[in-house]
């Protein structure tokens, strides 16, 4: 009787430090595998950051620097704002709730009217971080703005 | 006959199956780590390049803008502009008259640098 008691107990011991250690590592991996988790989405955000950000770039270049020519982008102000959805499917203009956008802004020097900068930022609407962003500069030839 | 008394930790099979589930759970999470920190380095380093690029097409229309306004009486416009150790923006073009602007007849990146190509293992050529 006192020995099968003791066997137990031990089995129970050994069952007690096998779940503790077990939990201890589970902790430490399930922080690993959220670190992962994390850089990745940063990856797929900043891959697709710059991919639009360089896509709107060239439209600029493209069309002697009024991207509106494409017929769905609009100027507002000296503002084109796209949306994008959480699968990064692009919509055009303001749509509230959506968590990325993409926004230019049109800056003209008076004294250099034909050579323009467009700061385009893509930007995490959640925490208004911009993931993304370049200012390029374009010298308008004239005619179509 | 005296029976062993034995004190101290019993390794079971319990025990080996949360060894080789822990080790499982390392290795996975570890290889996780990095595959994510290489992806994001790769897109990092994109990003550095888009900008880079950009900065240097910025200071090529800048310097033809420039170059346009000086009025002066040569009307070609040949100038490189350094992406990174590289690659160089290499950009030709014709300044027309007043309200024409200009045209860009050569707007390429160029490799200044031939990459250095490991040769230290000796391979099979195959021939």
């Amino acid at each position: 009787m006192y020995n099968k008691s003791s066997k137990s107990s031990l089995f129970l011991m050994e069952l007690i430090m096998s779940i503790l250690f077990f939990s201890l590592a589970a902790a430490v991996c399930v922080q690993l595998f959220v670190q992962s988790h994390t850089l990745s989405k940063s990856s797929v955000e900043l891959n697709h950051a710059v991919v639009e950000c360089e896509s709107l770039a060239e439209l600029i270049y493209g069309t002697d620097g009024n991207p509106t020519l494409d017929g769905l982008s609009v100027w507002d102000g000296d503002t084109i704002t796209y949306s994008y959805d959480k699968d990064f499917n692009k919509q055009y203009g303001v749509i509230p709730d959506t968590p990325y956008s993409l926004v230019c802004n049109r800056i003209t020097d008076p004294l250099k009217p034909r050579l323009v900068t467009y700061d385009i930022s893509f930007i995490n609407q959640k925490d208004d971080k911009v993931i993304f962003s370049i200012s390029p500069a374009y010298f308008i030839k004239g005619g179509t703005q | 006959m005296k029976k062993r008394s034995s004190f101290g930790l019993n390794i079971g099979l319990s025990s080996i199956l949360v060894i080789i589930v822990i080790l499982c759970l390392v290795c996975f999470a570890g290889l996780s780590v990095a595959s994510a920190n290489a992806d994001y380095q790769l897109s990092s380093k994109l990003s550095d390049r888009t900008s880079a690029y950009y900065n240097a097409a910025t200071k090529a229309y800048t310097d033809l803008y420039t170059a346009k306004e000086s009025s002066s009486s040569d009307n070609s416009f040949d100038k490189s502009y350094p992406i990174n150790d590289n690659q160089i923006l290499h950009v030709k073009a014709t300044l027309l008259d007043e309200h024409e602007g200009y045209e860009i007849s050569y707007w390429e990146i160029e490799t200044i640098k031939n990459p250095e190509i490991d040769n230290s293992l000796s391979l099979l050529l195959g021939n």
